[in-house]
């Protein structure tokens, strides 16, 4: 289901067939019907997104692997890097027609490559940092999973358990509140 | 609680307005370092696009039912109305067309909102809320003064007033859509420019994003200025295109701005400059957008076309308060930031000629503006509203043009930068020769094949300006030739010179690469690029149509039956007049039809001698307006000359009958390079079959080379 989501054709298809069901209504019951139909369903569209809508302003709220992917931002480096490779590649093609003369392009290249080379050395530093980041939160949250009683399954885990005094404390906590003790954090926050 | 149809109309306009503002406040907060809020935020824009659409389809509903109780419907259809043009009366009023242009900005933002998912995430929440503020305008608007819904006070009635004739045509039913498209369209930009200057992120990312959504835009403010000049040209019945007339200036002049916009981008994104004159530019565009509608709407300017007057011209005043206050606090704001990193080096460069298209264009915009407001300004400043008609138009825009369609054709010949002396002579070599060799070769032939080089021109103003511009006028149409002819062989000279690198590079590897397959390719790599030149193409076209204009004929003919008239190389003769329902002659649609009674007058064409076919203008005369009837034009389409042929009067037994006879040299260019430019806007709009889309992963890719974490398990 959800790779049929995807495809590329998806939505044509959809379209498609969705005139197609309202080109029959119409011929079958007259335009009006059609058009009230319409108006029906796309009242029903209206409750359906506003609904979903008023549920994610509540933090608690499900995210997918893919939406949770879609709230995070590309580098700025990542963005200039892909702007400073395109101008590259125009370069190529400016001196390729005739219109770049050799030293200018000489010139012009070793600038882009250089500043290419920089957003990338900056890209794998922070990508370093990052990665590390979460493979350190990945670490803690399985080392986490064991403490748990093994007959309750993780992803229904409402509360855990304190190191110290093993007094029960919220998921999102971060000090104990039997004994004040601080809590590691379990929640990995997202993707970004 | 809403209980009837027009009062549910109503609290749906109400439900937009609140969902406008509830996605506006979210979005905000998601801004503020709330990201999830971001989900929430882009379902609040899709729910206010449904939202609209539920509006528009409770008007349609309304049309289809004939509920006459409102307002709307009755002014607008009657019963006797097919489905199609009952449709098309969403559109053909005031109030009607604001929630349409409503629907069409809903699509666009529906659009937006899920083309920008992973990208541009620091942009995102504020493009959503510039985008609402928008939304919400228009919702306040029609609440509070254009209320499509509004039920008339004196009751129901039995039956409508019916569309105006002149609109019942094929073209006005796509016309308008695709204008407002366009309008609509330039809103994208505007808030992608809004949200850069609001975060700060003013790299050349964001100026990407904007560039395909103003082409988009762009695409269709040219298909439906196009079709509005084929609209008047098939059916207003004068003979000509472009009136000048305040309402096609008011769509012309964002038009023009885009396509400054358009080339400037690329200065940006090549050379770091600019930047503030491209944020202004963006700024402008839309602006005009609302301008020109509020030019048009609030009975500023008197117009054939413009709507009944209203009281909405005062929101339209303090929403373009709002936006210039915005605007150009935001960019004042951000100056520091979007100084320039690069200058211009030399006048010989790319970046010198698009600078100098840029103002010419822009030039353009500030005197067709200024002249279609010169009503409004003459009052003000000397007591007396002057109009300036087309003549005026003309003469003026005709350097104006033809300045911006030599640039168009010198500036892809210097290179970025600057141009090396042997480049320039390499680049300018085949061009200028065309152009010689256009020019030399019009003056020698041009009167033998019916085409001079010099028309007549009279200066209708005293003093040098008037000589001066007599003079261009006169030369205009050997000039325009010659511009084309120079423009054909620079486009020609891009294509040859990649296809030419892309070969050699290819025989470098010792692959062989065949012709059209390195076209091919060569397009497909560089799809802006040449899209760009496919689209010049189109002008070069049009520019030539446009030059036909000096070349056509018109007279005025009285003909009794059996009688002929001759115009360039036509002859006609009045065999006759008929009228429908009633004649043999009449087809059996035309028998059938029980809204309008039609007069033709029959006239057989011969072209050179040899039959062409027969013309029948009409005069049809509506059920609903007896007193108007409208002038049914006949045309006789060729590449070379459209025979256009307008009964001016028909005597009351048919025996005599006046016609007007136009023979409009070359318009069929004007058509052709309308198919060209949109060939490619498609070409340059496609979408990048193996685009790059980031996601969270860029942060964790580089320099992971063990067993990435990718699994599902990391992302809760």
């Amino acid at each position: 289901m959800a790779e049929l989501r995807h495809h590329p054709l998806a939505l044509p298809v959809a379209l498609f067939g969705l005139a197609l069901v309202a080109g029959l209504v119409g011929f079958l019951f007259g335009i009006e019907i059609l058009f009230l139909g319409l108006a029906g369903l796309t009242l029903l569209l209206v409750i359906v997104l506003l609904w979903q809508s008023l549920q994610s302003l509540s933090l608690g709220s499900e995210l997918s692997l893919e939406e949770a992917l879609s709230l995070a931002a590309p580098a700025i480096e990542q963005e200039r890097k892909q702007a400073v490779l395109r101008a590259l590649k125009d370069l190529d093609y400016e001196r390729s027609v005739g219109k770049l003369s050799d030293e200018d392009y000489a010139e012009l290249a070793q600038r882009y490559r250089a500043e290419a080379k920089e957003l990338m050395r900056a890209l794998d530093e922070r990508g370093k940092l990052d990665r590390e980041r979460i493979l350190r939160r990945l670490d803690e949250r399985v080392a986490q999973i064991p403490d748990q009683q093994p007959d309750e399954p993780p992803s229904e885990m409402t509360s855990r358990g304190c190191p110290a005094c093993s007094g029960e404390n919220d998921l999102d906590a971060r000090f104990c509140k039997h004994c004040g003790d601080k809590l590691v954090q379990a929640d990995v926050g997202g993707a970004a | 609680m809403p209980y009837s149809l027009p009062d549910f109309g109503e609290f749906v306009l109400y439900a937009i307005l609140v969902a406008a503002a509830y996605t506006f406040a979210v979005s905000l907060a998601a801004a503020r370092g709330r990201p999830r809020l971001l989900k929430a935020a882009r379902l609040g824009a899709y729910a206010t696009s449904a939202l609209t659409l539920l509006g528009v389809a409770l008007l349609a509903y309304a049309f289809v039912s004939h509920d006459f109780r409102i307002r709307y419907v009755a002014r607008y259809s009657d019963r006797s109305m097919p489905t199609g043009y009952l449709l098309a009366a969403l559109w053909g009023g005031q109030d009607g067309s604001l929630l349409w242009w409503l629907l069409l900005l809903s699509l666009y933002v529906s659009g937006c909102v899920r083309w920008i998912r992973g990208r541009y995430r620091e942009l995102e929440p504020y493009v959503i809320a510039t985008l609402m503020v928008i939304v919400g305008f228009f919702a306040v608007l029609m609440i509070f003064s254009a209320n499509p819904f509004a039920v008339s006070l004196a009751g129901g009635r039995p039956d409508g007033d019916g569309l105006n004739p002149m609109l019942q045509n094929y073209w006005m039913i796509v016309h308008p859509p695709a204008l407002y498209a366009g309008f609509v369209g330039c809103s994208i930009p505007f808030a992608f420019a809004i949200a850069a200057l609001v975060t700060g992120r003013l790299d050349n990312e964001w100026i990407l994003a904007v560039r395909k959504w103003m082409l988009l835009a762009f695409l269709f403010l040219t298909i439906g200025n196009v079709l509005g000049m084929v609209w008047a040209y098939e059916e207003l019945g004068w003979g000509g295109y472009w009136a000048w007339d305040p309402v096609e200036n008011a769509s012309l002049l964002p038009w023009f701005t885009a396509s400054a916009y358009l080339h400037s981008t690329m200065i940006q994104e090549r050379r770091h400059m600019l930047k503030i004159w491209n944020v202004f530019l963006i700024g402008l565009t839309f602006f005009l957008t609302i301008f020109g509608t509020f030019m048009t709407r609030a009975g500023i300017i008197a117009s054939v076309h413009s709507f009944a007057q209203s009281n909405i011209g005062i929101f339209f005043v303090y929403f373009m308060a709002l936006i210039v206050a915005a605007g150009l606090g935001l960019l004042v704001y951000r100056l520091p930031k979007l100084r320039a990193e690069a200058s211009i080096e030399s006048v010989a460069s790319r970046e010198a000629m698009f600078v100098v298209n840029n103002w010419a264009l822009l030039g353009a915009m500030v005197f067709v503006a200024v002249a279609t407001l010169f009503p409004k300004v003459s009052e003000w400043l000397w007591n007396e509203a002057v109009t300036v008609g087309p003549p005026f138009f003309n003469r003026w825009m005709t350097p104006i043009g033809l300045l911006v369609f030599a640039l168009m054709g010198l500036a892809p010949l210097f290179g970025w930068r600057k141009t090396s002396g042997v480049s320039v002579k390499r680049a300018f070599l085949y061009p200028l020769s065309a152009f010689v060799i256009a020019l030399v070769l019009h003056v020698a032939l041009g009167r033998r094949l019916g085409y001079p080089a010099f028309v007549e021109s009279d200066s209708f103003y005293p003093g040098l300006a008037g000589a001066v511009l007599a003079r261009i006028g006169a030369a205009a149409p050997l000039v325009t030739i010659a511009l084309a002819a120079m423009n054909l062989a620079v486009i020609v000279q891009e294509f040859v010179r990649g296809v030419q690198g892309r070969r050699a590079a290819a025989a470098k590897r010792n692959e062989a690469e065949p012709l059209l397959l390195s076209l091919v390719r060569l397009v497909a790599k560089n799809r802006r690029r040449y899209g760009g030149y496919v689209v010049h193409l189109g002008i070069v076209s049009m520019f030539v149509g446009f030059a036909g204009n000096a070349w056509s004929v018109e007279r005025e003919a009285s003909l009794r039956v059996g009688e002929q008239a001759a115009v360039g190389r036509y002859t006609l003769s009045y065999q006759g007049a008929y009228a429908c329902p009633g004649s043999p002659k009449c087809t059996t649609a035309q028998q059938a039809d029980q809204h309008k009674r039609m007069l033709f007058a029959d006239l057989s064409v011969h072209a050179d001698g040899s039959p062409a076919g027969r013309l029948t203008p009409a005069k049809f005369t509506y059920r609903q307006q007896p007193d108007s009837p409208t002038t049914e034009v006949a045309i006789l389409h060729t590449l070379r000359d459209d025979l256009y042929v307008i009964l001016g009067s028909l005597g009351e037994d048919g025996s005599v009958a006046t016609f007007r006879l136009h023979l409009n040299a070359l318009v069929a260019f004007i058509w052709i390079g309308l198919l060209l430019m949109l060939f490619g806007t498609g070409i340059s709009l496609f979408p990048e079959l193996e685009r790059a889309r980031f996601g969270a992963w860029t942060y964790v890719r580089p320099g992971a080379t063990e067993k990435p974490a990718r699994e599902e398990g990391s992302a809760r």
